[in-house]
């Protein structure tokens, strides 16, 4: 039997049994070894109790996103299995908690007397063999190393990094529990099956989440102030930096609310420091007044958005592109700001970059819409990514300012004006929410609130053509062009590769910029494609229509429109059958277009 | 990464300078008169407000302690006495109505080395942003805030705001409000305020000494001015104040946190001076403790980064 190196594991268990652990303990091993994984953590929304899920697609390759359907489920017990069989993939190998002396898998499930099932007894062997039932997941974890070839040292090596110095105890139970699932599975379990990770040659890959990337990405370019508050799915970023900044002299403060910590963050952005905060929805909802400030009173700042569903609390663990209105809507007025999403967790780290570039050089908002598939998604990362890393000049000099000519808010051609700090010499100013002249002072005549207002806008044009180059994948000459934004890149650039491999000409642009619109890249596409579909994670196509505006007059552009809003993120099956379902209305043949499995 | 290893000063930028070190530190500028830190723009408010003579207090306290004007910020939100900060010649932020005091919590945590006054009224303070003083009092953050009371709101021509009596009428309430004021000063001393003060706007040589002693004081400073409105609020106008205003019982001892919530308490007049005042570790320098790294702060150890992410 020819082994198969790239599959899509799904762990599932109650909340609080370990799931989470195992699945990142598996993966963090295959990063090890050189394998590349994309992981998700799907957590129920309440504090304790309900499903955990851990997703793993593992391959030789790049992996792009989850992966469709699972190959490998493993269940701690029975009711997780039901929960999840419409995502398992019809010939899946499950890995199923019970004893085998008394549970057959195939009498209690008629669909899987065909398939390959093992059945481990995990909670027996958690408490009989091990005496603590917590080792459950480490059971698991074993017999799934044993039955899928997952590197048993570098597992072990990993139980003693987490918990060996932490506690003894709690290490021994956990590599007994290991020991024992892996025993177990090598004495009683005949392999069955195709599936087995294919470790290679490397110095391993790092192992980020989109939160955790988006933090080391504020921190190596040169972020030292967060002001935060506890939101899911954001909360990592906050933690990250929590721990990050205080070893190279910065300061993460958790707030009381978020309109304190995007406050905070202006007033340490006003002093010089590059500051950033992240929140999800509600938190964005709280902030926007005083983001009009920061574009108003043009002060940079860095807000990460980590998109859930909406509106109110909505789906607080779920994902969902729904925040786009309001970042281009806000604040009340109209402010310039500008608005980057980053495609995967790689990109989360890179846009950072660009994000603190941004604000800093042309002293505006800057909003990184992520969500919460992305953060929460944990994917292989070259360590070539930090150790490759230019050195950065973020220090800013002080400067001296000559007092009686000094304007902070001087006309430009670019609309930028040099900006003093506290601390320069002679830069003194104050600055104002009130629309105010050259010199910062309150003014309210007509001449001049238009001067100023085109001033602030005159900003966005040369970001537009300086970071309007966008993501594309697929082929130029389709007939079928996509036009996404943010995490929905992993499943539709998997999709594109497929679709062309199997006679569907498709093409895929990912602008880095959402706003101001990155026009000399996107007005070329829409003309170029026959079809062109706008994909996003929302009810009603907030991208669909924000284009829709600008092109549907000029170049008559009605965009087909593929939206998913049910809380989980596209895979790339659903991408290809909305193409086949497009590209049918539109006359175009797909001769064998279908999923990779 | 980016950050070399020199020892950086406030004046040579915030990222990130000496310990904090407040108004009676190093870069001090010598011999600066209260006219100094006039910006010479014209107030906006009415003749005869309160607030002309929190302003002159403030100028005389800066050049009391020599305050270098360049190494000052001074925050505000919304409101007539919001206004403030444009008539300082220095850094200020005029910025959104009650958010006066998270921006300066933000300005004090990046560079610990600038003064940091906050003003701001009533309404700024104690009503849209009520829920931010208790939050940089826990934290003890060295920041001065300067609470100008008229106990209405003036900017939007006359409604009763959160300090306005029972019975108070104005635009809002014609009928007069059944709602009980707030107490400041008994919501600060309850919060951890660690300096709590009252000052009145026509006692200025009393409001430059709190003023120049709540800059001094390391943590955050709480001044309640009682700093009359004659154009919204002829109930409480100064005649009204000078019937009230008392100066502490001279037995008071500042250290005795129930003694000046008793006289806080007191509705029947106004206590000016220090009421409470105590030595609890401010905010940044907690943070310092904890291995905040502000002197000579490393860069990014990137070799540690890749250990703890792979």
């Amino acid at each position: 039997m020819q082994q198969v190196h790239d599959f899509a594991m799904g762990i599932g268990g109650e909340s609080g049994e370990g799931i989470m652990l195992a699945g990142d303990i598996l993966a963090l091993a295959a990063a090890r070894s050189n394998v590349h994984v994309s992981s998700v953590r799907v957590f129920p929304a309440e504090v304790r109790g309900g499903p955990s899920l851990h997703r793993t697609r593992y391959g030789t390759d790049h992996v792009y996103n989850q992966g469709s359907l699972y190959e490998i489920f493993v269940a701690l017990s029975n009711p997780h299995y039901e929960l999840q069989r419409s995502s398992i993939a019809l010939d899946a190998v499950m890995v199923m908690d019970g004893d085998p002396d008394a549970f057959d898998p195939a009498a209690v499930y008629p669909e899987l007397a065909s398939r390959a099932v093992y059945v481990v007894p995990m909670d027996k062997i958690a408490r009989e063999q091990i005496k603590d039932a917590h080792t459950k997941n480490m059971v698991a974890v074993g017999a799934c190393a044993a039955l899928f070839n997952f590197p048993k040292d570098q597992i072990e090596q990993n139980l003693a990094e987490r918990y060996r110095r932490k506690d003894e105890k709690i290490y021994l139970n956990n590599l007994a529990g290991f020991q024992a699932g892996y025993d177990y599975a090598q004495k009683h379990l005949q392999k069955k099956d195709r599936y087995a990770l294919k470790p290679a040659e490397g110095d391993g890959f790092l192992l980020l989440s989109g939160n955790e990337a988006i933090g080391m990405g504020a921190l190596l370019a040169g972020c030292r102030f967060f002001g935060g508050y506890p939101i899911t799915p954001a909360s990592e970023v906050m933690e990250f930096m929590a721990a990050e900044l205080p070893k190279v002299g910065g300061c993460m403060l958790q707030a009381e609310d978020e309109i304190a910590s995007i406050g905070m963050v202006l007033g340490a952005s006003f002093a010089g420091v590059r500051s950033m905060t992240s929140t999800s929805g509600p938190g964005l909802s709280l902030m926007t007044e005083l983001l009009g400030l920061s574009a108003m009173a043009e002060i940079p700042c860095v807000v990460v958005d980590v998109q859930r569903g909406g509106p109110s609390t909505g789906l607080p663990t779920k994902t969902e592109q729904g925040d786009l209105n309001l970042a281009l809507a806000m604040s009340h007025g109209e402010m310039p700001k500008v608005i980057l999403a980053p495609i995967s967790v790689h990109d989360c780290f890179d846009i950072m970059f660009q994000a603190f570039d941004i604000a800093e050089r042309f002293q505006v908002p800057v909003l990184v819409l992520t969500e919460q598939a992305l953060g929460h998604r944990r994917t292989d990362l070259p360590k070539s990514m930090l150790r490759e890393l230019k050195e950065l000049s973020v220090k800013r000099v002080p400067q001296e300012f000559n007092p009686s000519a000094y304007l902070r808010f001087a006309l430009t051609e670019s609309g930028v004006s040099p900006r003093s700090i506290p601390g320069d010499k002679g830069g003194a100013h104050v600055i104002t929410g009130l629309e105010h002249g050259e010199n910062g002072a309150p003014r309210h005549d007509e001449e001049n609130r238009k001067v100023m207002m085109d001033k602030r806008w005159r900003k966005l044009d040369a970001i537009a053509k300086e970071h309007g180059t966008p993501w594309r994948f697929g082929s130029d000459t389709a007939d079928i062009g996509i036009i996404g934004w943010g995490a929905t890149a992993g499943a539709v650039r998997e999709a594109v590769e497929v679709a062309n491999n199997t006679g569907l000409s498709v093409a895929a642009i990912y602008p880095k910029i959402l706003y101001p619109n990155p026009d000399e890249a996107i007005r070329p596409f829409i003309r170029k494609h026959r079809v062109v579909i706008v994909l996003e994670e929302n009810q009603t196509g907030q991208y669909a229509n924000f284009l829709q505006a600008i092109y549907g007059a000029d170049l008559g552009f009605t965009p087909e429109r593929i939206n998913k809003y049910d809380g989980a993120p596209f895979r790339p099956d659903d991408v290809l059958a909305a193409l086949r379902d497009v590209a049918a209305r539109h006359g175009i043949k797909t001769p064998t277009v279908t999923a990779k499995r | 990464m980016s950050d070399n290893n020199s020892k950086t000063t406030a004046a040579q930028g915030p990222a990130y300078g000496d310990e904090g070190v407040g108004a009676d530190g190093p870069g001090c500028a010598v011999g600066l008169k209260a006219a100094d830190y006039k910006s010479g723009k014209r107030p906006v408010w009415c003749a005869g407000c309160g607030d002309y003579g929190v302003l002159n207090s403030i100028f005389n306290a800066l050049a009391e302690l020599q305050v270098d004007p360049d190494n000052l910020a001074v925050i505000s939100g919304i409101g007539c006495s919001s206004r403030l900060p444009g008539y300082i010649k220095t850094y200020g932020f005029h910025g959104a109505h009650g958010r006066a005091v998270p921006v300066a919590c933000g300005v004090k945590v990046a560079n610990p080395a600038l003064t940091v006054l906050t003003v701001g009224g009533d309404g700024d303070g104690f009503s849209i942003g009520g829920g931010h003083v208790s939050h940089a009092c826990r934290r003890n953050i060295d920041i001065t805030y300067i609470v100008m009371d008229n106990e209405i709101y003036g900017l939007t021509k006359g409604q009763i705001s959160p300090t306005s009596p029972v019975g108070a009428r104005a635009k809002s309430n014609p009928y007069g409000t059944v709602e009980s004021p707030v107490n400041p000063m008994l919501l600060v001393l309850a919060y951890g305020g660690t300096f709590v003060a009252r000052g009145y706007a026509s006692q200025p040589k009393q409001l430059v000494q709190l003023l120049a002693d709540g800059m001094r004081h390391k943590g955050l400073s709480f001044i309640h001015v009682l700093s009359p409105c004659v154009t919204f609020n002829k109930a409480a106008g100064y005649d009204f104040f000078k019937e009230r205003v008392q100066d502490m019982p001279a037995d008071h001892k500042t250290d005795d946190l129930m003694g000046a919530m008793r006289l806080a308490a007191d509705e029947s007049r106004f206590y000016t001076g220090l009421f409470y005042k105590s030595d609890r570790p401010e905010y940044t320098e907690g943070l310092r403790r904890s291995g905040r790294k502000l002197e000579a702060p490393p860069p990014v150890d990137i070799e540690a980064m890749i250990h703890q992410f792979s």
